[in-house]
């Protein structure tokens, strides 16, 4: 019992500082990413390729004083950052991040919470998320802030249905709710990939996927042009990183989820080891996200809703429908 | 261990429900209605029941108190226009009288429960187990209660509709 708390604390506390750094990298990857999409070169000048642009901007961060609105509402204002990044680390819990392996004689599981109902644990605890801009939002005596936490408010509730119910026919195939079980039953090689059998709802996933972690066609909630930063316009400094580490924690949770459920996930691949097949998979998607931001503008807010709910919610329901039919 | 954080998750909700009550700015009741959902779902999954955790989790925290958090975004609740509720002596007297039976009823059931009680199944509250028993023992009500949610959704579509037509 005591060997379990302490393998499980310290599994926390590794999960948490290899994807806090990563959340840095990632930041220094897009902007690489977006500017040679644009042909230029991005960070430069802080050490060699710009690398130490994420230490300078992580010094600066942490520097930076933190000013708290003379209107706001004091509590909720310095809470709601934390809340962002907690349930995205939380969210993380039930994923088992790699295969199985042995250090010293000792076998240990990369996940740090075996569920078996780990796909929908991620999900809720990625769907209480959306307190941290909500409340940030809503507690900034600033209107741009209320604008941006109705957003919120809108596209979360909006698209996890679309993620609950794309997600529910690969359920269905499978009959488990746990992501270990999804794993092995692709365990077959390519040909065994969820995505063969659930195009559509791999692309729906996707879609919705890309609205839950706030990415570029859906990100209305801090759109530049609109509504200057929405709930992060008042926030400055490690409080608004706390925001940003989130974000970037959510899409490494997404691509996880994503090559988990429909792309065989860490089953190794010919020759490629189980463990790299993962990294492979998931740096693919987060490259995708930086990709279709480098490609795709903004979307409205009422074609947001179109898209949501007469387009992808009935084509959801169909794929539901039609995978119930064919299993039975 | 269980009853450590058992204590946690209690502390938890009664602090939770008692902010809804007594805070006089609505933004903070809504948070310890937050605080409520959460310390509720922990409670069940300190029973073993994965399948309400979860049910509290995407609906009680996803949906239901951020829909309650929407309205006093939209409707701009501030502690001046709000309507004056002193607490009286006349106002403590009447509510005791309104709950009392209530909280009788409630002792009563507690002091009836048997507190021994079985260790649990193998299966006990997972999805399938759920499923199961609603979709064989509880199936009649379980049909009712959704043609009653049908009912309330067409209703909320007719009232809404019919408002936008007045004012065009």
């Amino acid at each position: 019992m005591d060997a379990l708390i302490i393998e499980t604390v310290v599994k926390a506390i590794v999960v948490l500082l290899v994807i806090s750094a990563l959340a840095g990298f990632g930041t220094y990857l897009e902007r690489k990413v977006l500017a040679f999409m644009q042909r230029r070169l991005g960070p430069m000048h802080v050490g060699p390729f710009g690398l130490l642009q994420i230490l300078a901007d992580g010094i600066k961060l942490f520097t930076k004083e933190d000013i708290v609105p003379q209107h706001a509402n004091r509590l909720i204002f310095m809470v709601a950052p934390a809340i962002t990044a907690a349930t995205a680390f939380i969210a993380l819990a039930a994923i088992p991040l790699f295969p199985e392996f042995t250090i010293f004689g000792y076998t240990i599981r990369p996940i740090i919470a075996d569920l078996n109902v780990g796909i929908l644990f991620v999900l809720g605890a990625m769907a209480s998320g959306l307190y941290g801009p909500l409340l940030a939002g809503m507690a900034q005596a600033n209107k741009w802030g209320i604008i941006g936490s109705a957003r919120t408010a809108i596209l979360f509730l909006s698209y996890e249905v679309v993620t609950g119910l794309s997600i529910l026919a690969p359920i269905m195939i499978v009959g488990s709710l746990s992501l270990i079980d999804f794993n092995n039953a692709q365990a077959g090689g390519v040909s065994d990939w969820m995505v063969w059998k659930q195009p559509v709802a791999f692309v729906l996933f996707l879609i919705a996927g890309f609205a839950e972690t706030n990415r570029t066609p859906f990100d209305l909630l801090e759109h530049e042009a609109e509504v200057i930063s929405g709930y992060a316009t008042e926030y400055s400094g490690m409080r608004w990183g706390m925001f940003f580490i989130g974000e970037y924690a959510n899409m490494i949770t997404v691509a996880f989820l994503a090559s988990l459920v429909f792309f065989g996930g860490f089953n190794p691949i010919g020759f490629i080891p189980g463990f790299l097949a993962i990294i492979l998979k998931v740096s693919f998607f987060f490259f995708l996200m930086l990709w279709v931001r480098a490609s795709w503008p903004h979307v409205r807010p009422d074609q947001l809703m179109w898209l949501c709910w007469k387009v992808l919610m009935p084509i959801a329901i169909l794929n539901i429908l039609i995978t119930g039919i064919v299993l039975l | 261990m269980e009853s450590i954080i058992f204590f946690i998750l209690a502390f938890f909700l009664l602090s939770g429900a008692i902010m809804i009550v007594f805070s006089k700015e609505s933004l903070y009741s809504a948070i310890g209605f937050l605080m409520v959902m959460i310390a509720m779902a922990g409670m069940f999954a300190l029973l073993h029941h994965s399948f309400l955790f979860l049910a509290q989790i995407l609906v009680g925290v996803g949906a239901v108190v951020v829909l309650s958090i929407m309205i006093i975004l939209s409707i701009n609740l501030k502690e001046e226009n709000q309507p004056k509720q002193n607490i009286t002596r006349k106002n403590i007297l009447f509510t005791t009288l309104i709950i009392a039976p209530i909280a009788g009823l409630l002792l009563y059931a507690i002091a009836k429960a048997p507190f021994a009680f079985a260790p649990i199944a193998q299966h006990f509250g997972t999805i399938e187990t759920m499923g199961k028993v609603l979709f064989t023992h509880w199936v009649l009500p379980f049909e009712i209660v959704s043609i009653l949610l049908l009912g309330a959704m067409v209703g909320a579509i007719v009232l809404s509709r019919r408002r936008l037509h007045v004012e065009s």
